[in-house]
């Protein structure tokens, strides 16, 4: 991934208070951002407080940001975690009001507001994604559909490489069947 | 091609698009490959994958200002417990003050005047007594 020298200026201004740096920042990367938390979590109404949770932890920590990695990495590895922990929170909360024990599906995706060209593929995609385990989503968000190589993603979820190579094998497997199910 | 070597075969297929396989596996899928289900497959994967590469989400325009309005209002909280420990002292302050006005008044209104030997409680000794008290000794001790 690599590294944009107009990053650190932003990065410089918005460590002086500059809060349209910030904001441009955001702007820069919030789709970056939201592929991960939407690819994570479905386009569900949470995944905008979760984005937007994101960016202020980025802002909270501007000063520990030492650039070893790139900005768009950095805020990668918050999104990825935050939504783990999102979706976490939410497996507890439903396991706490459904005793029938049933594996527990998020709420169905909204169409509102989205171009129609990009919605039938990244809705079929969205729902599919929603079938896997998340770890297993995990690993194919940010290989298949953020591009980071597989060690990256190693990284990024803090898990060994074979461990990434067997869940993307299996997640494909898995997504496959659901694909060819939903007649794509 | 059986069962069993079917699966293995797809297994290859599937590492071979994250991973370097070693000469022998990449013969082995070379000659898989041949069949033309398994062909056909590699072919759904791959379409699947850049179906997945092409998906892409974003938020609305006015995320960012979203953003900042949200990190405003955490400054907003992270100032109320200075803001309450103001509020606590100064309340504090003003009790201190009127216990203060109290005494002062009430010193006046029995002595008739405020200085400083009245207001410290030393108005009847002499200073010649308060020499001999400060060095008084007990000796019965």
């Amino acid at each position: 991934m690599e590294k944009n020298a107009g990053d650190l200026e932003l990065l410089e201004m918005a460590r002086g208070g500059d809060q349209r740096a910030f904001a441009e920042i955001v702007e820069k990367y919030k789709g970056r951002v939201a592929n991960v938390v939407k690819g994570m979590m479905g386009d569900v109404p949470e995944a905008e407080d979760v984005g937007q949770e994101v960016f202020i932890r980025f802002y909270n920590s501007l000063d520990r940001f030492r650039g070893e990695s790139s900005l768009a990495t950095y805020l990668t590895r918050i999104a990825i975690n935050l939504s783990l922990n999102e979706l976490k929170r939410k497996k507890r909360t439903y396991s706490l009001y459904r005793e029938d024990g049933e594996e527990q599906r998020w709420p169905e995706v909204s169409d509102e507001g989205r171009p129609e060209e990009k919605r039938d593929t990244r809705e079929v995609v969205e729902k599919a994604l929603q079938q896997l385990e998340d770890g297993y989503r995990a690993v194919v968000v940010l290989r298949l559909i953020e591009g980071y190589s597989t060690k990256e993603t190693a990284e990024l979820l803090g898990i060994p490489l074979g461990t990434v190579l067997s869940r993307l094998s299996r997640a494909q497997k898995q997504l496959m069947e659901i694909l060819k199910n939903s007649r794509i | 091609m059986n069962k069993e070597e079917r699966e293995k075969m797809m297994d290859l297929l599937y590492a071979s698009f994250d991973r370097k396989l070693k000469k022998a596996e990449q013969e082995q899928l070379k000659q898989a490959l041949s069949d033309p289900e398994m062909e056909a497959e590699a072919v759904e994967i791959r379409n699947m994958r850049e179906m997945l590469g092409k998906t892409s989400w974003d938020y609305g325009d006015d995320f960012a200002g979203k953003v900042l309005q949200r990190l405003a209002k955490e400054k907003v909280v992270e100032m109320e417990p200075v803001r309450q420990y103001f509020t606590v002292f100064r309340r504090m302050a003003l009790a201190g003050v009127a216990a203060l006005m109290i005494l002062l008044i009430s010193i006046y209104f029995t002595s008739g005047t405020l200085d400083k030997e009245t207001l410290f409680g030393v108005e009847s000794f002499s200073e010649d007594n308060l020499v001999s008290y400060l060095l008084y000794e007990d000796f019965n001790e």
